[in-house]
């Protein structure tokens, strides 16, 4: 994370957070917090290319060409920009500070991380 | 003397226990996995009674080699005295008489218990807990389980939900269990018993038609009693793969038919994730076996208020 807490310039996910397929759908385990985060396709595919070469467009534009067809420019951006939001505050990316405080037991959260760039 | 209202293997129907008899301390062994955990009991009647606890993980011969803790009762004023001298290596023919090279720090003070109940209970759950550290590569999940068939059933939950008496009332109806407390997972998702005695209470029993006074050193008054899944369905041969994970829900005022809602994949997976217990694998390394429990297995969230049907239902939801 930059100083002024914004995403650095080429994100890039934890090496801990465990990723896998499961159902459809794809989860992020986070060892560090005993979070499981649930995600679909799109925050998956910026999930795969937050890798810490690309850049946000860059991630961007992979995200949209990984579609047969690919969907508007600016919804996969707003859904790439959610998605990284949403990795940052839930601390999975690498230097994005400390993970909230856990629950006794692990935690789905409300919701799915990821957009409508799939549908 | 030590006196008590219980039953003991070859002693006298009064309760008495005769100590500084001519019985000399034996070492009752258990092993799992290739570690053993060995206790000193003051006289081959207690250790007995001892040994009856873990009845599948007895090893006649303690290895001092694969000795991994050793556990000391002894008699004394006040009652029994329960001391771990150390863990690690012991030297042949040192038990108890020092600390071997290699041992870590000593395991502290004694534990004391009033009467022979309440000793047995702090055995069993010392050597509950190094036989689990001895399987520690595999997966340990909090819960109970029974094989239905080709597949098994796991029910999680916290303490209190009714794995032990979901557990029991499988075992009544004939099955062979996997657990009511901790059931291991291997690498490849299959489940695999851990093979310790059910703590229940003693008026279930009964309800089941099962008298207390046949179970292991069972003390009239006892508020809990061991029951031995052999007495029923007998324990299952692991490992074997799992069919359906049910989440229980005790229903406060829920009455009627136990109630099955399907549970969604992730939804399972954080269930079974939360049912993780440290003395396994860790929650990271545990996830891909997990994952592997998951494909070709069902999840249900159960909602019951009696054991036995709850029971019933799921072995007909497995049949189905």
């Amino acid at each position: 994370m930059t100083e002024d807490g914004r995403l650095p310039t080429r994100p890039r996910v934890r090496d801990d957070a465990v990723f896998r397929p499961l159902a459809g759908e794809w989860v992020v385990f986070d060892p560090e917090g005993r979070r499981l985060h649930v995600m679909n396709l799109t925050a998956a595919l910026v999930w795969s290319f937050c890798d810490g070469t690309r850049t946000r467009d860059e991630i961007a534009r992979d995200v949209r060409e990984a579609f047969p067809e690919p969907p508007d420019a600016e919804r996969v951006e707003q859904d790439v920009d959610e998605a990284l939001d949403v990795f940052r505050e839930k601390g999975l990316l690498q230097g994005s500070g400390e993970s909230d405080v856990p629950p006794p037991g692990g935690e789905v959260e409300d919701g799915t991380i990821g957009g409508e760039g799939d549908r | 003397m030590v006196e008590g209202a219980r039953k003991l293997a070859g002693v006298a129907e009064s309760g008495t226990v005769v100590t500084g008899g001519p019985d000399e301390p034996e070492v009752v062994a258990f092993g799992l996995e290739g570690g053993e955990i060995h206790v000193r009991a003051p006289d081959s009647t207690v250790g007995s009674e001892i040994a009856s606890l873990f009845p599948d993980y007895r090893r006649e011969e303690p290895d001092t080699a694969a000795c991994r803790d050793r556990i000391e009762v002894e008699v004394g004023e006040g009652g029994y005295r329960i001391r771990r001298p150390g863990r690690g290596i012991s030297r042949p023919g040192s038990f108890g008489a020092g600390v071997a090279s290699g041992d870590r720090s000593l395991g502290g003070p004694p534990r004391i218990a009033a009467d022979l109940v309440e000793m047995l209970t702090i055995s069993e759950g010392i050597v509950a807990r190094g036989l689990l550290e001895a399987a520690s590569h595999r997966v340990h999940l909090h819960a109970a389980g029974a094989r239905v068939g080709d597949g098994a059933v796991l029910a999680l939950g916290t303490r209190g939900a009714g794995k032990s008496s979901l557990a029991l009332a499988w075992s009544v109806l004939g099955l062979p269990v996997l657990g009511d407390d901790v059931v291991f997972v291997d690498d490849d998702g299959r489940a695999r018993p851990f093979r310790r005695l059910f703590k229940v209470d003693p008026g279930r029993l009964e309800s089941h038609g099962i008298d207390p006074d046949s179970t292991p050193a069972w003390a009239e008054g006892s508020e809990e009693a061991w029951f031995d899944p052999r007495m029923a369905g007998g324990w299952s041969d692991g490992p074997v793969p799992v069919r359906a994970v049910v989440v229980l829900e005790r229903g406060e005022g829920f009455t009627g038919s136990a109630r099955l809602t399907p549970l969604g994949a992730a939804e399972a997976l954080n269930d079974l994730l939360a049912s993780v217990v440290w003395t396994g694998r860790s929650g990271e390394a545990s996830l891909d076996p997990l994952l592997r429990l998951l494909d070709g297995c069902k999840a249900y969230r159960l909602s019951f208020a009696s054991s036995a049907r709850a029971a019933r239902e799921v072995i007909e939801l497995m049949k189905g």
